[in-house]
């Protein structure tokens, strides 16, 4: 088998999980980072190489959390796609217990985490336990259904490039993978949140009962015409939106195409109230 | 008449989808039956015609789909409780109302129908009827407003929906508007609060309606994305990129017409985690009820004292400021809860004030996280549990406020700075000093000589901080301490870079910043000084000298010299009105184009005539050149009684009728009078003439008759020349702003701006902004130019009788002029033919009189045509109606009320019908065929409920004695009873005990008709006449058929 195994073409698919990163640098932070070099210490070059290739053209159809650790699927050369898993040990509760105590001694590190951004210095709460956030080689195990001989093949290369894309959107993926997630966290910090897990969240929205309201049904309240607009576009070209949030590494370019229609919208709805009777409407 | 009711409505609520739902309710139909109330749903008993619906919208009804809901409504033995706007003449119950559920069927529109049907009516001019909808309406017409506001604002961005569709998911591009922003927070919860209940009514469960800002939330949301698709989108949508992924997908669907993104389930996965992650700067501020908030507390400034606190005393010493964390609820930026308190409680929820912070502990960390990034010191105050705040050093302080705060409120934060940051005299600013132009020889000093509106101004810009004027010397030294924040005497003053730098700009313009202005240019200035243009905030004007005294006097805040009445004046003036007219001369020395807009029936007719009088008589006697006053036909006559009445000395030319002057012989008439009174539409007629002549002043009463700027009568009276001009008015013309800037415009050409700036920097943000500072602003620019009385002012209300008679003097239509003749001819013939019966002959002068007076007030009347009048089609066909309709829409602008006696029910049926269709207005209707029971509840709806039609029609019969009727303060006699009398009584309705304001009673005569006459022979011998008339109308047909024909024959 393994005579006709660099013959037969990989099987391409529209389907799967592209990477991001087209050429060079995969990841945008270093805690993602951290984890591509981990995995990159215990593989060789050649397979690294492949997976990277893969990971760019889509080979990966699923990357799914699973109570263990990570369920997958990549597309090689056979009709079926390969059977990846990927186990990392979670970390025993007691040792959960210290670093959270930890945590809660220096809101810096669950701030930081909550506003996306893995702490600098976070391995620092896991010293105190003994333990580290990130595995060690024997915390983690790789499988997969493909015929390849090495432990750590370009399917499972493949699945780690994608899946520190999503560290980088996500630091608290690694807290799961080692058996915390944000709301556990957040519950041991705060320890009555637990009580009230049982109560109904409170819903998006404050609503009145029509019951009362019969006295004034037909009647608006003043308060709707204190509402102090203004339709002077303001002064720059961007979009406010664009100050709050950096382009987007999926669409670099995505200004170039929402300004224009942000001016043009501007000047429209300027137009409907300074014009009278010539909007143009279907 | 009908009231629509506009509901925006979700896919819950009727399965078609988002969209809106619009009904109306129809006040026409006939008294609806009172069996309404089974236990289940029955179909509303009064609701508008699908077809009715979609021509008062325009909407075609091909294209709209209809649909029949459930609504909760308001109900009582009556049925459903109509809405206060509806206009209708049925028996209400007046039991308390319970809901109950009324089917309903109207118009279902998409959410892209919806939208376009907003923009076309908010696009409109004149505002669309308002008599036509309901609060539900103006409320959803407000939020388009607002919707159209975050367009301005560029308040959208891009997003990606995630919808549950079954086991799957789907996925939409969609664009949302951002409330995140303090000032949007609070405008959302105002929206909410002011939600009618209507606006919720689709709802199977009272208890559980839609959340109002679920609703707001949801509208806006469709407003921004079919505004960012239908407005500019297409034909982009070829320059998209092609590839396959997930993000090239979601961007054409964000630019197409279809919003789905239909690519993988894997893919969409890691997409939307990658989604997420980018969009999570937009939620670090807070959630929807509440955001994380900062407030800075400078060092305490004053002297060290025993009373303090260690604490306190360590920061004063050491100017140590304090950064406070908070968190603040949307919906009231006054609401605030320190972190302390957060931390202190447990749990997800964390209560207080009243409300629910949930998750507060992992929203405050989130935000102060990102906040962290930004700022360190709110980084290094994480290092330690429970953060609650932070200290920061004057440098640090400055810091905040100056690059901090502004990103911070970008992101949604809320934050409080201190109380003098940025605020006037806090600052540096400049100020500005206008006085009069020094005098240089052969000049003369302003205020003693008539030089009018070019007369100059001195002007000079001034740099201040605080309080003081700061001279270059002394700025110098204060950038030299290089700090941005100050202390100067005991307080915080703010001196940045930016600040600096401006300036020093300031300084570099030194040549323009002395200079002289016209007069017309200073009081602009002088008005409205931060029209002005610098970089810098303008924080004071300060007048000097005469130019101030002149200004205060302009603004009605410094007594006026008073003069004396001219000699030829034949009457004697209210004290308010020697106010006016000699406002309207000193304004006139000026040459100052100004508005008398007194109310109705304060005599601005005597004003303007003594005003010309005492002009005349200021010039030797004789005008130099004559003035030229237009009025609306209806009027003419009056002016012209009035004058004969009070100046007789001015002679005047009627130029009116058909037979009316022209060309030459007209110039010539022209020339030898003092006063030409002309209609509006003459005007333009004979524009050739007139517009040749030069005049001395031109005269607009009813100057509201101008208000469209375009039209070319406006255009035609505009360009007339003349020395003076003057506008009457009695509308409160300071409200109606396009008719306040096209009346101005008339009056001083270009003092209030382009039409074009004026829209801009005025009508919008008043009228659309609801901005109390242009309001403000353009009310000190006009108030100089505008004396408004009105009736209840303390000090007319003492000068003024408390029941004054008006003649109402109207002109008859050419129409009813040939009716009148051809009566009067007919029957005179017949008299003349009668001469052996006397019963027969008084039955023809009874008959004759009866048609003359049916003439008078209609010819609809006369001719029987009751049944088929139509009062949309009734173009100006009786003259008393003519006038009758200016005088409502005047009188009903102030909110007064109003009697209406005629002694004919076919007439009073005719202006029911013409007053409730053409002008839109509720009325009562008292006649001999209303039941006694029924004649009680209409005397108590007028006289007791608050939203009660204003107007009440009653038979002269049936509702001119005993009733209490104390509401009204106008009382109008559209015909004549001749008999004083009957008419004082009738009059006695409003005017007796219980009545609190003054009463006007307009008597309507029909000039050069018997009306007239009697009138005079009335008015002549009153003491006679009560004897002689005293009974009625007999003793008219005891007159000579000479005296007859004298009596009826019309006179032009």
């Amino acid at each position: 088998m393994s005579r006709y195994y660099n013959a037969k073409p990989t099987i391409e698919r529209d389907d799967g999980i592209k990477a991001k990163s087209k050429r060079g640098q995969f990841t945008k932070n270093w805690w993602a980072d951290r984890w591509l070099k981990n995995m990159e210490k215990v593989m060789d070059k050649g397979r690294l190489q492949r997976g990277r290739r893969y990971a760019r053209k889509g080979q990966v159809i699923r990357l799914d959390e699973v109570a263990e650790g990570l369920a997958a699927r990549v597309q090689g050369s056979t009709r079926q796609p390969y059977k990846i898993e990927i186990k990392i040990s979670t970390l025993p509760e007691k040792a959960w217990q210290q670093v959270v105590a930890m945590l809660a001694e220096r809101p810096l590190f669950i701030a930081q985490l909550l506003a996306g951004e893995m702490p600098q210095n976070i391995e620092d709460a896991f010293q105190s336990a003994n333990v580290s956030l990130y595995p060690a080689g024997h915390e983690i195990t790789h499988k997969c259904s493909c015929p390849d001989y090495a432990t750590v093949c370009k399917h499972i290369a493949a699945v780690h490039y994608i899946l520190a894309e999503r560290f980088d959107e996500d630091p608290f993926l690694l807290f799961r993978l080692r058996g915390k997630n944000k709301n556990d966290i957040m519950e041991v910090l705060n320890p009555y949140a637990q009580i009230d897990m049982g109560q109904q969240e409170t819903s998006e929205w404050e609503n009145s009962p029509l019951d009362e309201q019969i006295g004034r049904f037909w009647l608006m309240g003043e308060e709707a015409q204190a509402l102090d607009l203004s339709f002077d576009p303001p002064n720059e070209d961007n979009m406010p939106v664009l100050k709050r949030l950096d382009a987007p590494d999926f669409l670099p370019q995505l200004a170039e195409w929402i300004n224009p229609v942000s001016e043009e919208l501007s000047q429209k709805a300027l137009q409907i109230l300074l014009n009278p009777n010539q909007t143009k409407n279907e | 008449m009908k009231v629509i009711h506009y509901h925006w409505v979700l896919d819950s609520q009727i399965l078609l989808g988002d969209g809106l739902f619009i009904w109306g309710e129809d006040g026409t139909a006939v008294q609806p039956k009172r069996d309404g109330r089974k236990k289940k749903a029955v179909s509303h008993n009064y609701q508008m015609a699908i077809i009715d619906l979609c021509e008062q919208l325009d909407l075609s009804h091909h294209t709209i789909q209809t649909h029949t809901t459930l609504l909760q409504l308001p109900t009582n033995k009556f049925g459903p409780v109509p809405s206060p706007e509806l206009v209708h003449d049925w028996d209400i119950d007046k039991g308390s109302p319970q809901w109950h559920p009324w089917q309903v069927t109207g118009l279902w529109l998409s959410p892209a129908q919806a939208l376009s049907l907003f923009a076309t009516q908010a696009s409109q001019s004149e505002p669309i009827k308002s008599n036509l909808f309901g609060a539900s309406h103006r409320f959803w017409s407000q939020a388009f407003l607002y919707g159209l506001h975050l367009l301005c604002q560029k308040q959208i961005r891009p997003t990606l929906v995630q919808i549950q569709d079954g086991a799957r998911y789907r996925y939409e591009s969609r664009w949302v508007p951002i409330l995140d922003t303090e000032a949007d927070g609070v405008r959302v919860g105002r929206l909410t609060a002011a939600m009618p209940p209507v606006c919720r009514s689709i709802t199977p469960v009272l208890d559980q309606p839609i959340p109002p800002q679920q609703l707001i939330e949801n509208f806006l949301s469709h407003l921004v994305d079919y505004a960012a698709r239908e407005w500019v989108l297409p034909g982009r949508e070829r320059y998209l990129p092609t590839q396959n992924d997930p993000a090239n997908a979601w961007l054409r669907a964000l630019f197409g017409r279809s919003v789905e993104i239909k690519r993988g389930a894997a893919q969409m996965q890691h997409f939307v985690n990658a989604f997420r992650s980018w969009e999570r700067m937009m939620t670090v501020a807070g959630n929807k009820r509440f955001r994380i908030a900062f407030r800075l507390e400078s060092p305490h400034v004053d002297e060290v004292n025993e009373a303090m606190t260690k604490s306190e005393k360590q920061h004063a010493e050491k100017s140590i400021w304090r950064l406070h964390y908070l968190l603040q609820a949307r919906d009231d930026s006054t609401a605030l809860l320190p972190a302390a308190e957060v931390w202190r409680q447990k749990g997800g929820v964390v209560e207080a004030l009243g409300r629910q912070f949930d998750r507060a502990h992992e929203l405050l960390l989130t935000g102060l996280g990102y906040v962290g990034n930004l700022f360190a010191p709110v980084q290094a105050s994480l290092n330690q549990p429970s953060p609650t705040g932070v200290d920061l050093s004057t440098e640090e302080a400055y810091l905040f406020l100056r690059q901090c705060v502004p990103q911070l409120i970008q992101c949604g934060f809320g934050v409080l700075t201190p109380p003098w940051w940025n605020k006037p005299g806090r600052r540096l600013g400049v100020r500005l000093r206008l006085g009069q132009k020094k005098k240089s020889k052969g000049e003369q000093n302003i205020s003693k000589n008539l030089v009018g509106f070019d007369n100059l101004v001195s002007y000079k810009w001034e740099l201040s901080l605080g309080d003081e004027p700061l001279s270059q010397e002394e700025f110098d030294a204060l950038v030299a301490l290089k700090s941005p924040l100050l202390q100067i005497r005991g307080q915080w003053v703010q001196l940045d870079a930016t600040q600096i730098e401006k300036a020093i700009q300031f300084w570099q313009k030194q040549g323009e910043l002395e200079g002289a202005v016209s007069l017309m240019d200073g009081l602009r200035l002088g008005l409205d000084g931060d029209s002005a243009t610098h970089d810098l905030p303008v924080e004071e004007v300060i007048l000097e000298g005469e130019f101030k005294q002149w200004l205060d006097q302009l603004q009605h805040d410094e007594a006026l010299h008073e003069l004396a009445p001219p000699a030829g004046l034949q009457a004697t003036l209210r004290p308010y009105q020697t106010y006016g007219y000699s406002w309207l001369h000193f304004t006139n020395r000026w040459r100052m184009g100004v508005i008398l807009a007194d109310d109705m029936g304060l005599g601005k007719t005597i004003q303007t005539l003594t005003f010309l009088q005492q002009q005349k008589e200021e010039q030797g006697g004789h005008f130099t050149s004559p003035v030229l006053l237009i009025c609306p036909t209806s009027v003419v006559t009056n002016w012209d009684i009035e004058r004969r009445k009070f100046t007789p000395n001015l002679t005047a030319l009627v130029h009116q009728g058909a037979d009316r002057l022209k060309g030459q012989a007209l110039t010539d008439a022209v020339n030898s009078v003092d006063l030409v009174l002309t209609s509006f539409a003459l005007i333009r007629r004979d524009n050739d003439v007139l517009s040749k002549i030069d005049w001395q002043g031109v005269i607009l009463d009813e100057a509201q008759n101008i208000k469209n700027a375009q039209t070319k009568q406006a255009q035609i009276i505009r360009q007339l020349s003349a020395d003076f001009r003057l506008a009457l008015t009695g509308t409160p013309v300071e409200n109606r702003l396009s008719e306040l800037w096209s009346i101005m415009q008339f009056l001083n050409p270009g003092y209030l701006g382009s039409q074009k700036a004026f829209r801009k920097n005025f009508v919008l943000p008043i009228e659309k902004e609801q901005d109390r500072n242009a309001a403000e602003r353009l009310r000190r620019l006009t108030h100089p130019f505008i004396l408004r009385r009105v009736k209840t002012d303390p000090t007319v209300i003492s000068d003024l009788p408390d029941k004054q008679e008006l003649k109402v003097y109207c002109p008859l239509t050419a129409e009813q002029a040939t009716l009148y003749e051809a009566v009067v001819q007919q029957s005179i013939q017949a008299i003349e033919d009668e001469t052996e019966s006397g019963i027969k002959r008084k039955g023809i002068v009874l008959s004759m009189l009866m048609q003359l007076k049916q003439i008078c007030n209609h010819p609809a009347q006369y001719l029987h045509q009751e049944d088929s009048y139509n009062p949309f089609e009734d173009n100006g066909r009786s003259g008393k109606l003519n006038r009758l309709d200016m005088l409502l829409e005047e009188i009903l602008a102030s909110d007064d009320r109003i009697l209406i006696f005629s002694q004919f029910t076919e007439m009073a049926g005719l202006l029911q019908q013409y007053i409730q269709n053409r002008l839109g207005v509720r009325t009562l209707y008292l006649h001999g065929g209303v039941k006694p029971k029924k004649r009680a509840e209409l005397v108590d709806r007028f006289q007791n409920d608050p939203n009660g039609p204003p107007i009440f029609l009653l038979s002269l019969k049936a509702g001119g004695t005993g009733l209490n009727l104390t509401r009204a303060n106008h009382v109008f006699h559209f015909d004549r009873w001749w008999n004083p009398a009957v008419e004082n009584q009738a009059t006695d309705r409003a005017f007796r005990i219980g009545q609190t304001k003054n009463v006007l009673v307009h008597k309507f005569v029909c000039t050069g008709t018997l009306e007239e006459k009697i009138d005079q022979m009335i008015e002549e011998k009153k003491a006679l006449a009560e004897q002689v008339i005293g009974s009625g109308e007999g003793w008219l047909t005891e007159l000579s058929t000479a005296d007859l024909r004298n009596l009826v024959q019309l006179r032009g």
